[in-house]
């Protein structure tokens, strides 16, 4: 079944659906907010209640704008910021233990990420890290332009070019 | 640069999460007027951010994360058309109404408090550490200080023969007792406490049926941490 049918099935209040569809995205998504986040508790709330979200409104999910991955991961990375943003969440990052390290091999989106890990290592430096600023740490254009010591002109266009190389790295297209 | 050349940098920046709120504003009004080419290079850019959080480290959600959520799904009740009331911005905006989304449904009331504390915006969540010897127990505890109530969920908390689990606040270094915790036939529970006021700790103890005959934890199990 294809995963705007089983969108269709969750907004039709089909749990099993719901279970497939968390099993499939889950691991990346966990990953993508313990990356923004830095620390697991908050990385498992923020992946229910983004989970819960999708339960009450899978019906607006649009396949045209975008895979069913880039419509949670949108959801996701939005909610983990939103937390990052207050305080009291840094100091926990900041007290509780390191995540534990990576190793496990997680099996869903394994070739894909293999072709990203690609497309980003084939990007100069300065551009790889202005995307990882703007995407995991929500930096806004100009903070990432100081950041980078690079013009805000030069820093726009890493990202726009950079977000379509890694777009292509996905259709499994050469960069 | 071309005019139009500018709007398709913008919505790179808006998939990238870097707009400036001025720079939202006019995007939006570029988009309201309707581009073909924008909506489609939104989607191309969007899916480039997909790859970016593949790239992120990857880690293994824990098990009892899926439990969870399932037991936030339930909490939900039978589905009802909010969905549709809602469905009235587009996919782009998803992000932004995550306020909105929660507004405005029916649900049992217990089970809506339970959801209120597992979302509460100040909630502390810990797990609740199983002690030595109890090692197959799995839980956590969710607690809002603002309106002090707490959520223990439970999993793999299946009760000996003649024996019951008792929940605990940790207050002033003192135990007070929260209750008998009844936990389902695979030794499943979500239990709410209501009225907890300050606490630093939450913890699990081991009695004999019907609860602590002392007013003290006989054999603590488990304890959540949720000072700092």
């Amino acid at each position: 079944m294809d995963e705007s049918a089983i969108l269709a099935s969750v907004e039709a209040g089909d749990k099993d659906a719901f279970g497939r569809l968390y099993d499939r995205f889950t691991p990346m998504l966990y990953s993508l907010a313990l990356r923004i986040l830095g620390n697991p508790a908050d990385a498992e709330d923020v992946i229910q209640l983004t989970w819960v979200q999708v339960w009450r409104t899978a019906g607006r999910y649009e396949a045209r704008r975008g895979s069913v991955a880039s419509w949670l991961a949108t959801i996701v990375r939005s909610r983990a910021l939103d937390r990052t943003r207050m305080a009291a969440v840094r100091a926990r990052a900041e007290a509780a233990a390191p995540p534990p390290a990576s190793g496990s091999a997680v099996a869903p989106f394994e070739e894909e990420r293999a072709r990203v890990r690609r497309a980003l290592e084939q990007l100069d430096a300065k551009q790889r890290k202005a995307l990882e600023l703007a995407y995991f740490e929500g930096l806004a254009h100009t903070e990432v332009a100081s950041r980078l010591e690079a013009p805000l002109g030069t820093v726009k266009a890493w990202i726009r070019r950079g977000l379509l190389r890694l777009r292509d790295s996905l259709k499994g297209e050469a960069p | 640069m071309s005019d139009h050349e500018r709007f398709l940098d913008l919505c790179a920046a808006f998939t990238a999460g870097v707009l400036s709120p001025e720079e939202r504003r006019a995007l939006d009004e570029h988009l309201a007027q309707g581009c073909a080419e924008c909506e489609q290079a939104l989607a191309a850019f969007h899916e480039g951010a997909a790859a970016l959080a593949l790239s992120a480290p990857q880690e293994e959600p824990p098990a009892a994360l899926r439990d969870r959520v399932f037991a936030a799904i339930e909490a939900e009740g039978a589905r009802g058309p909010r969905g549709r009331l809602l469905a009235i911005a587009g996919w782009a905006a998803a992000a932004c109404l995550a306020v909105v989304v929660f507004l405005g449904w029916q649900r049992h009331r217990d089970e809506s408090e339970r959801l209120d504390v597992l979302q509460a915006a100040g909630a502390r969540s810990a797990s609740l550490a199983p002690q030595a010897d109890f090692g197959a127990l799995r839980g956590r505890a969710v607690y809002d200080p603002a309106s002090g109530r707490a959520v223990f969920l439970l999993e793999n908390y299946n009760r000996p023969a003649g024996r019951d689990y008792e929940l605990w606040a940790i207050r002033g270094g003192k135990p007070v007792s929260l209750g008998v915790a009844r936990t389902g036939g695979s030794g499943e529970a979500s239990i709410l406490v209501k009225d907890l006021g300050t606490v630093e700790a939450l913890a699990v103890s081991l009695e004999s049926e019907g609860g602590s005959k002392t007013g003290s934890p006989t054999t603590v199990v488990s304890v959540a941490a949720l000072a700092g």
